[in-house]
């Protein structure tokens, strides 16, 4: 018996929630079509293609046994998940402890309220942010502007998405879809950059570094995400490269972290382990530039750091996802490995996906979270081969859990008519053997004759046959013939 | 935007901690035993070398020294080498050597007192501990170790003794004895210098924070 989840009504998102997070995943389809034919992003596609996969498997053949740090990460997060109200209760708690302030926010809309009423009781004027997922979910900077509060992404490719005004294409690399040439018509267009050369890549980083450098000075709020919160110590972790996250928590007067309720570990040396396998996994690195534990406010010695510490925790269908089929996928690190090893990503892009998280972890979340019916290609927006299970740090069983999304969009009549028709008919063609058998037959026959297979090629289904060919058959006869055939022949 | 912060927060709870123990049997039970895990081991003879070798493939670069008392001229000398901008920011100038005389620092150097403020060319602080498996230097906030050190700096230069080399991640936490009530506002894992690979996938140095990270290693004598 296949158990299927449904969110309760109360907690699946209204229409005009959706409409409001400019929700685009229902049109997987056609976006993905105009991505194929996108030849600037085709080329930046193809700038990143096989970098990543290449990296990741020299950093796992780096090391002794990577199956053995997999397993270990793994049974932190099964642990976890089995005690889940436990960790957090511990690490709200032991956040208390260290003199900061835990929120929780069943839906984004609540998140967002939450950090306005921070922002408002503070009278912030200007916001940086660290990179975080959660509110990309919540979609957090338009709440802020419409506040009339200024704010500021500083990971350098969420920034440039920023400046674009786009959502992020890719969960640790936003702006993978974007060529030097774009980034540097963006800065000519938003900075005041005179006739300075911007050719080199570098030129564009400090560019980048210049402007915001400023930004993280005037700042009267950081808000950054959290790649684990370690119950133990009430602490939130951040992995990064660039040093961003660490500027935007220490140097404004708040500091404001953003995690989903799945985040939380029992301790430091659960952390390690699962740190082993996310740098790796991600970037191929075996460790970030930074990786940093904020536990609080700044002591009465410090010389620096915020003065307030603040995590706010989000639910947004996790717990919903607790004890269903798609437990698994709260043991999701979001280290993109699934996403550099997706034959559609690859082809396709972040955007198609239409919402926040893409690739495989994307079809699979998006609906989750945000509604089937609001994302039915998603789930087929797969080929099932299999790779991103393959190289999932935690064996998240992406197709699986793909196939029982397809699952529940038939049972819901979500799918569209024709497939329902076309599998409705097959299925009632193969109960039915004679019929079955005399279409197979006439199916060779025509297979076999070249002039009706070229009909069928050129003239009646012309798209689908562009890029294929009809099987050629010459053999004696369909299965089941040459099948009788031989075993008279034996008998003989 | 008026909502009452405490109501909210105690409300929502509520609700998120009811979805979860729906399907957890004990409510809140008594501390649940996490599995005992696996970790790394290393070659404790090699240590400092397998450190040296991990962090230089960071793109970090070290030097070994068997006195404080060389810190303020290998200072300076690696300012005149990586910038116009001789201003050190540290709340390290006024330690003590092993036979406690102060530092001698140039007057070539301009001393300025932390907070960092993004002016100043050098940071200079210390590592608490370094891991050996990953090549990290690993910085605890306080009085004398400022974060904004850390970050705000062009370059930055770390001074470690070299017994406090740990093998493994797990060992360095063991080190730091963390706890609950009693943490640093923030601990910084260091390996290499701020990078990005943002812009068609091209590692850069320098994205925001050091664009190069230099260890001064105190070995014993």
């Amino acid at each position: 018996m296949v158990m299927h989840y449904k969110p309760t009504s109360q907690e699946t998102p209204s229409d005009s929630e959706l409409k409001n997070s400019s929700h685009q995943a229902l049109f997987f389809k056609a976006q993905s079509s105009d991505a194929l034919l996108d030849e600037t992003l085709q080329e930046a596609l193809k700038k990143a293609k096989g970098g990543f996969i290449e990296k990741r498997s020299q950093a796992i053949a780096d090391v002794e046994s990577f199956d053995s740090y997999k397993q270990q990460a793994q049974l932190v997060k099964n642990h976890t998940l089995d005690h889940l109200a436990y960790y957090l209760t511990q690490f709200e708690e032991n956040v208390v402890k260290n003199g900061g302030h835990v929120h929780w926010a069943s839906t984004p809309e609540q998140l967002n309220n939450i950090i306005l009423h921070i922002c408002e009781r503070r009278d912030a004027k200007f916001v940086t942010k660290g990179k975080s997922m959660i509110s990309e979910e919540a979609n957090l900077n338009e709440a802020l502007e419409a506040a009339g509060i200024d704010v500021t992404e500083t990971d350098l490719g969420e920034y440039i998405i920023q400046l674009a005004k786009e959502p992020p294409s890719h969960i640790i690399v936003p702006a993978i879809h974007k060529t030097r040439q774009q980034v540097e018509a963006l800065f000519r267009e938003t900075h005041d950059l005179g006739e300075r050369d911007l050719d080199k890549i570098s030129a564009l980083v400090d560019e980048a570094r210049l402007q915001l450098r400023q930004k993280f000075l005037d700042a009267d709020v950081g808000i950054t995400g959290a790649n684990m919160l370690i119950a133990d110590t009430g602490s939130a972790m951040l992995v990064t490269n660039e040093g961003n996250g660490d500027l935007t928590a220490t140097l404004p007067k708040v500091h404001i972290v953003t995690a989903s309720i799945e985040k939380v570990i029992p301790d430091l040396e659960s952390a390690s382990a699962i740190l082993r396998v996310l740098a790796r996994s991600a970037t191929g690195q075996p460790i970030t530039s930074y990786t940093s534990l904020f536990s609080g406010p700044r002591d009465i010695e410090d010389l620096d750091g915020p003065d307030e510490f603040h995590v706010i925790l989000l639910d947004n269908q996790r717990s919903q996802m607790l004890g269903s089929p798609f437990e698994e996928m709260l043991k999701c690190i979001k280290c993109g490995a699934c996403l550099n090893h997706c034959p559609v990503y690859s082809a396709v892009g972040g955007h198609a996906y239409g919402w926040v998280y893409p690739g495989p972890m994307g079809s699979v979340l998006t609906p989750l979270m945000t509604g089937l019916k609001q994302s039915s290609d998603l789930p087929n927006a797969s080929t099932f081969c299999g790779r991103c299970e393959e190289v999932c740090p935690m064996g998240i069983p992406l197709p699986e859990l793909l196939r029982q999304l397809r699952n529940r969009e038939h049972e819901e009549h979500l799918t569209p008519w024709k497939t329902r028709f076309s599998l409705q008919s097959f299925m009632w063609t193969i109960q039915h053997p004679r019929l079955f058998h005399w279409l197979t037959k006439m199916t060779r026959l025509i297979l076999s004759n070249s002039t009706l297979t070229h009909f069928f090629e050129k003239h009646l289904f012309t798209s689908w046959y562009n890029s294929k060919e009809l099987p050629k058959n010459h053999s004696k006869g369909t299965f089941m013939e040459q099948y009788k055939q031989n075993s008279k022949q034996k008998k003989k | 935007m008026s909502i009452n912060l405490n109501r909210f927060n105690r409300v929502n709870r509520k609700k998120i901690f009811n979805r979860i123990e729906r399907t957890q049997k004990a409510a809140i039970p008594q501390a649940p035993k996490r599995p005992p895990l696996l970790h790394p081991q290393l070659d404790i003879s090699a240590l400092t070398d397998i450190f040296l070798s991990k962090f230089s493939a960071s793109s970090s670069t070290f030097q070994s020294i068997d006195c404080l008392s060389l810190v303020p001229q290998l200072v300076l000398q690696y300012a005149e080498k990586h910038s116009a901008n001789k201003t050190l920011v540290t709340n390290l100038h006024s330690i003590l050597t092993l036979d406690e005389t102060p530092l001698d620092w140039p007057e070539t150097l301009s001393l300025s007192p932390p907070p960092a403020t993004g002016n100043e060319a050098i940071g200079l602080s210390y590592a608490t501990t370094a891991i050996a498996e990953t090549g990290s230097l690993v910085l605890t906030s306080s009085e004398k170790n400022p974060t904004t050190v850390n970050f705000l700096t062009d370059h930055h230069i770390i001074i470690l003794n070299e017994q406090d080399i740990v093998p493994n991640i797990e060992s360095m936490w063991e080190r730091l004895s963390l706890s609950a009530g009693n943490m640093p506002r923030a601990v910084n894992i260091i390996t290499g210098p701020s990078r990005t690979a943002d812009i068609e996938q091209t590692i850069q140095l320098g994205a925001h924070g050091p664009r190069s990270l230099h260890l001064l290693l105190l070995t014993q004598r």
